[in-house]
Formats: structure tokens, C-alpha cells, sequence
């Protein structure tokens, strides 16, 4: 793949905006060709441009991404004022999108795009402590299948709440995590993207088939990912204790991060690390190509690898 | 590049040390300006022979800066064909420039005082 096609590919992962993928793609064709004139050849593109997916996580960390919404989407819809420090939160959902904030106010704010008679047949409360949220399908049975509701819903925590539980379904609807503070977070989604930025979570559980997940500037205690055939893109991580990932045939490609101990086994998906840094490593793959490429090589230690038809390599950039 | 993690707080911020050295790499950019305007591939090409760009891209800096107002941005013919795109740094990216200018003179200045307190290298 040439270096433009990379770098857009890269970019496009990174739910970087169209028109702003465009702009850096078309400076970097003028400078490409400003290189090849000096006499670079494509392969040496990178000693001068950096390599692409370095360069695109850069882009796309001081970019504006596609998800990121300054406003909150829709109306407003309830509020809570909001007594005990601590809270739960239970989120089943459908087709919604759902976003999950915090804010500098003192209440629970919910949003939606949704109308009025719509909403009504949601089930959103606070209880003993947990806010739940739920789909009017989850309330039984429907052998007609889901009433599908192409709707998004944004939830604005206080920043003061710490939320000890955090617990969200979907089916087709993304999910998006920002800036959360929370000692348990579990998701689950069929087709839906995660997407969590910026949070201190305990214990971080991600389920998803087809979904992509993307994942940067987290501080986790333990991680515990599984993936059908969705990609995981995971930048800026740090993990206390245990990251486990199990992906049947999808990719995954980790950069920045650190754990204790690491646990990456895939199918026939690829994994890829650059300055990846677990204490301790251990890879088993079927038939997909594991790379990890770090500048401290002698870092990490390979506590197990395996491979049926797969290749690992574990080296250095140069 | 590890050890920036030391640095993490409790809202996630934890680039410490790569944002010192971007605010290193700022001011690097912004002085190739000072005397002349320039297009992307000679900033790229001039940084590139003294940093390490597999660590530091160099592109995003440019980038970000010209969004924050310290660059404007012309098309010039060039003998090679197509016309390139030159950035000339305005009147704000001048001041950006001096306020990092004395940022890294200030901090420099107190390492060298500190490294030189026992009088001798050693």
C-alpha cells in the first residue's frame, strides 16, 4: 500500500472528519512529490513523514473527529438532582446511539433526538442509586421483532459522581465513553462502535461482534476485551493489572500502552503494537500475524507465545 | 517515551512529557519562520535531519499551529511545476514564538544552574 493510501486508511480509523482527511491528504500529496523530486523513494517516506499510523494518531488527536459533539445531541429530556455521591448506570438500548459525559453541573442531565411520544415508552429512572434507561423492547418479548427507533441519547454525569457501575447494551447503537470516572464499566454491542476517551475505569469489560472499538487516553485497572470480527484500536493506555483481548477474525492494533501482564490471542485477525510495553506478554494465534514493534526491545517479557500458521515478530523499527 | 506515564493525573492527562517535547518542537518550527516563508516538505526536510521524526511528527505541529492562527497559508508557482503551498507566520505566531522562546531560555537556563552547582563536570 503506498504511503498516501496508508495514511488515509489510518486516518478514516480514527473517525477522523472527510473534509479534514481530505485537507491533510492533499498536503501530504504536494509534499510527497516535493520528496520524490529531492530523490526519496517511497520507502524512505517515512524517515522524513514518520510512519503513517503514528502520524495519523497524532492528526487525529488534535483533530475533530467525527463523534466528537462539543453540544449535547438532541433536547433535553429529564434531569435528576442527584443525592449520594456514588451512582450505578443501566443502559439497554436497540438501534440508539447513546453517549455517555461529564459535565460541571450538579444534576444528571439526559438528552435526546428523539420526540416526546417517542420517548414515553422508555423506561428512564433513578432508583437505589442507578439510573436505568431501557428500550420499550426489552420490556418483553416481541416475536415482530424490535421497534426500531433510529435515535441517539446523551447522558451528563456531574463530574463530583463517581460511578461505581456502568452497564451498557446495545444491539445496533454506538456507544461513546468520554472523560468517565468509574470503578466498573461492562459493554455490550452486536454492530455498534465503542468508543471511550479519556476515563479512569477499575474494571473495563468490552464485548462487541462486529462493532469496532476505539479506545485512547485511558487509565484502567484491568482490561477484559472480545471481538467477533470487530477491529480494536486501543492509543494511550495504561493498565494496572491484566489486559486480556480475544478476537475471532478481527484486528487489532495497540499503540502507547502499558500493563502488567497481556494476554492477546486472535483467530485469523492481526494484532499489531508499537511501544507496547506489558511486563509480561503472551500471544497465541491460529492463522493471524502478530507485530509488535518497540524501542526498548529487551522490555517486555514473552512469557508464552504460539502460533499455528500465523507469523510473530517482536523487534524493534530499525 | 514510557516515562511520561509517571505523570498521569487523575482526569487522564497523561502526556506530560511528550507535551514538553512538542512544545520543544513548536518552537523549533515556528524559528525555521522567523527570517523567511516556507512549504511544508523544506520544514519537514529541515527538521527532519535533527529530530527523530519516527518519534516526532513534525506534519501535525504545522498543522495544529496554522489552526491556531500563527500561519497563514499561499499558493506560489514553483520552477518544478505545480505551485506549493508556503506558510508565513503572522504578527500571533510571532508572539507564540517568543513566549516559547522564553519558556525554553528560562528552563534551560535553570537546568545549567543546577548541573553546574557542583562547579565541575563530572
Amino acid at each position: 500500500m503506498s504511503y498516501l493510501d496508508e495514511l488515509r486508511t489510518e486516518l478514516a480509523k480514527r473517525h477522523v472528519k472527510q473534509s479534514v482527511i481530505d485537507d491533510i491528504l492533499a498536503d501530504h500529496e504536494d509534499m510527497i512529490r516535493e520528496a520524490m523530486n529531492e530523490g526519496l523513494s517511497e520507502a524512505e517516506l517515512n524517515t522524513k513523514f514518520g510512519d503513517p499510523s503514528r502520524l495519523a494518531a497524532e492528526l487525529a488527536n488534535s483533530s475533530e473527529t467525527e463523534e466528537e459533539a462539543k453540544e449535547p445531541v438532541g433536547g433535553s429530556w429529564k434531569t435528576f438532582a442527584l443525592t449520594s455521591p456514588e451512582l450505578a448506570v443501566d443502559v439497554r438500548l436497540v438501534n440508539e446511539d447513546i453517549a455517555v459525559r461529564v459535565h460541571g453541573g450538579d444534576e444528571l442531565q439526559i438528552f435526546s433526538t428523539a420526540s416526546e411520544k417517542i420517548l414515553k415508552d422508555y423506561e428512564c429512572d433513578i432508583q437505589n442509586g442507578k439510573l436505568t434507561l431501557t428500550a420499550p423492547k426489552f420490556k418483553g418479548f416481541s416475536l415482530f421483532g424490535p421497534v426500531s427507533n433510529e435515535c441517539s441519547f446523551e447522558i451528563r454525569v456531574p463530574k463530583r459522581i463517581l460511578l461505581v457501575g456502568v452497564k451498557i447494551a446495545t444491539v445496533n447503537g454506538d456507544i461513546v465513553g468520554t472523560g468517565l470516572e468509574a470503578t466498573q464499566c461492562e459493554t455490550n454491542t452486536t454492530n455498534g462502535d465503542l468508543h471511550l476517551s479519556k476515563g479512569l475505569i477499575g474494571k473495563l469489560k468490552v464485548n462487541t461482534v462486529n462493532g469496532d472499538v476505539r479506545l485512547e487516553n485511558l487509565e484502567l485497572g484491568s482490561y477484559l476485551g472480545s471481538s467477533v470480527a470487530a477491529d480494536t484500536v486501543m492509543r494511550s493506555i495504561k493498565v494496572k493489572g491484566d489486559m486480556i483481548l480475544n478476537s475471532v477474525s478481527g484486528d487489532a492494533d495497540i499503540g502507547d500502552a502499558v500493563a502488567d501482564y497481556a494476554e492477546l490471542s486472535t483467530v485469523s485477525g492481526d494484532l499489531t503494537g508499537t511501544e507496547f510495553y506489558p511486563v509480561r506478554l503472551a500471544l497465541k494465534s491460529v492463522s493471524g500475524d502478530i507485530r509488535i514493534e518497540n524501542k526498548r526491545r529487551d522490555a517486555v517479557e514473552v512469557v508464552r507465545k504460539s502460533t499455528v500458521s500465523g507469523s510473530i515478530l517482536i523487534g524493534g523499527p530499525r | 517515551m514510557i516515562l511520561c506515564y509517571n505523570g498521569v493525573d487523575k482526569k487522564g492527562a497523561i502526556h506530560l512529557n511528550p507535551q514538553f517535547k512538542r512544545g520543544i518542537i513548536e518552537l523549533c518550527v515556528l524559528t525555521l519562520f522567523l527570517e523567511e516563508d516556507l512549504y511544508g516538505y523544506l520544514v519537514i526536510d529541515r527538521l527532519s535531519e535533527h529530530i527523530d521524526v519516527s518519534d516526532n511528527t513534525i506534519y501535525p505541529i504545522l498543522r495544529r499551529l496554522t489552526e491556531a492562527g500563527c500561519f497563514e497559508t499561499y499558493l506560489k508557482e514553483s520552477s518544478e511545476g505545480a505551485p506549493r503551498k508556503y506558510y508565513h507566520l503572522t504578527e500571533t505566531g510571532r508572539k507564540q514564538h517568543q513566549e516559547l522562546r522564553d519558556e525554553w531560555d528560562a528552563f534551560i537556563g535553570g537546568v545549567y544552574h543546577i548541573i553546574h552547582q557542583g562547579g565541575k563536570k563530572r
